[in-house]
């Protein structure tokens, strides 16, 4: 078989991206608003589900064997951040997004990449809260009512996804016709 | 770490850290590096503390107002809990303090090897990992370019927060635009040295598992086990 050499760069590049996105950081109350989320999406929307998938993977594994790629550095150690499951979420994320868009049809309109985004969005924030959850439940050893975890892991972070996916969907109606004609998309 | 997780006493806990401790001197490494790694979860370790000191009942230390209380037992347990976390980033930043990104990606590689007759592309995997790695600094310096050359048009990237997430469209489409050179550039070096996949391609740096490694293993898993069943 054949790799195809092109896929194969572009899947490398996407976790570069990824990476870069943490660096670029604009602070504002309450968290401070990256990129990193929205080169997900993008990810998603761009390589479709398999290759966007492995490209977040790929992100996740180059933070865990010491590469600092996530936005308080990388290393093994990160797994025990509460917030890992945000970045666990990643690849799930972009594995949605590819999919919903596989399943609307190949229809480059704003409103159509902007609902792949939102399945993505979800994706990412439910593994968050949920990892947030088991971490307090079993490595902090506290019991936190849930109204609490959602309110501080989901309900902030809201605002700037939504901003994230907005930005994502005019780039990936922008920049989808440059994929498809080299024939990186499904 | 499983070993960590499991340990229900605190007195496996502390041999496991003193463990830890004999390690990081055998691989010489210096243990102020050790510490900055763990300084990203100082608000989490001190959170923890806090938490349990509030929240659990028992021979109460000091009141405080709005019916709180700290406790002895929830100081003992935030300790013990914090401790536990310490532990576990410590066995953990082991490996990336001891073993480069590069030879760690060479070792996924061999250990995914078996899996690519299920479909797993092994040595895609870790050829798409060092490529990402050595482009990070490429696009960081990229970026930097776009964005001085967009200020120098008059694009207001410094400003509200608001402005600076809107100046950062004009950052990213140039972005790709040169990702996207850069991409064909590479593909077309690849394809011209006639880059087919992983069948039958060397490496720079063979990896060999020699009967120190098999010691090391054994070692760790005896301990590992004396631990859980008499500490």
């Amino acid at each position: 078989m054949r790799t195809d050499v092109r896929a194969l760069l572009w899947t490398a590049l996407f976790v570069s991206l990824t990476s870069l996105g943490g660096w670029v950081r604009i602070p504002v109350a309450p968290v401070p608003f990256t990129l990193q989320t929205l080169f997900v999406y993008l990810s998603g929307d761009l390589l479709g589900n398999r290759r966007g998938f492995i490209s977040q993977v790929l992100f996740l594994m180059l933070g865990l064997i010491g590469v600092p790629v996530f936005s308080m550095g990388g290393g093994l150690g990160y797994i025990f951040q509460p917030t890992f499951g945000y970045l666990l979420g990643f690849p799930l994320a972009a594995w949605t997004v590819g999919v919903v868009c596989q399943r609307l049809g190949a229809r480059n309109r704003w409103m159509h990449w902007m609902i792949c985004n939102t399945a993505g969005m979800c994706v990412i924030l439910t593994t968050g809260v949920l990892y947030l959850a088991f971490y307090l439940r079993f490595i902090i050893h506290q019991e936190i009512s849930w109204e609490k975890i959602i309110l501080s892991g989901l309900i902030v972070f809201i605002p700037g996804e939504v901003v994230k996916m907005s930005m994502a969907s005019i780039l990936a109606k922008r920049m989808a016709p440059f994929f498809h004609d080299q024939g990186l998309m499904i | 770490m499983t070993l960590i997780f499991l340990a229900p006493r605190l007195s496996s806990l502390l041999v496991i850290a003193l463990g830890t401790i004999v390690l990081y001197q055998a691989a010489r490494l210096n243990t102020g590096l050790a510490f900055r790694n763990i300084r990203p979860f100082l608000w989490i370790l001190i959170l923890t503390v806090i938490i349990h000191a509030l929240f659990t009942e028992g021979h109460i230390l000091i009141r405080l107002p709005l019916s709180l209380a700290v406790t002895t037992e929830g100081i003992h347990a935030g300790l013990f809990y914090s401790f536990r976390i310490v532990v576990l980033i410590l066995s953990a930043a082991l490996i990336t303090l001891t073993t480069s990104p590069m030879a760690l990606t060479d070792a996924i590689e061999r250990f995914l090897k078996p899996l690519t007759r299920l479909g797993l592309p092994a040595h895609e995997i870790a050829m798409m990992m060092s490529i990402s790695m050595r482009f990070i600094p490429t696009l960081m310096e990229e970026t930097d370019r776009i964005r001085k050359a967009q200020i120098s048009r008059g694009s207001r990237i410094n400003g509200s927060p608001v402005q600076r997430i809107k100046g950062l469209i004009p950052l990213i489409i140039p972005l790709f635009v040169s990702t996207f050179r850069r991409a064909n550039d590479l593909a077309l070096a690849m394809e011209a040295r006639c880059y087919r996949g992983g069948e039958n391609r060397t490496s720079y740096q063979a990896l060999r598992f020699r009967w120190v490694d098999g010691a090391a293993l054994g070692v760790v898993a005896v301990s590992g086990i004396m631990i859980l069943a008499w500490v």
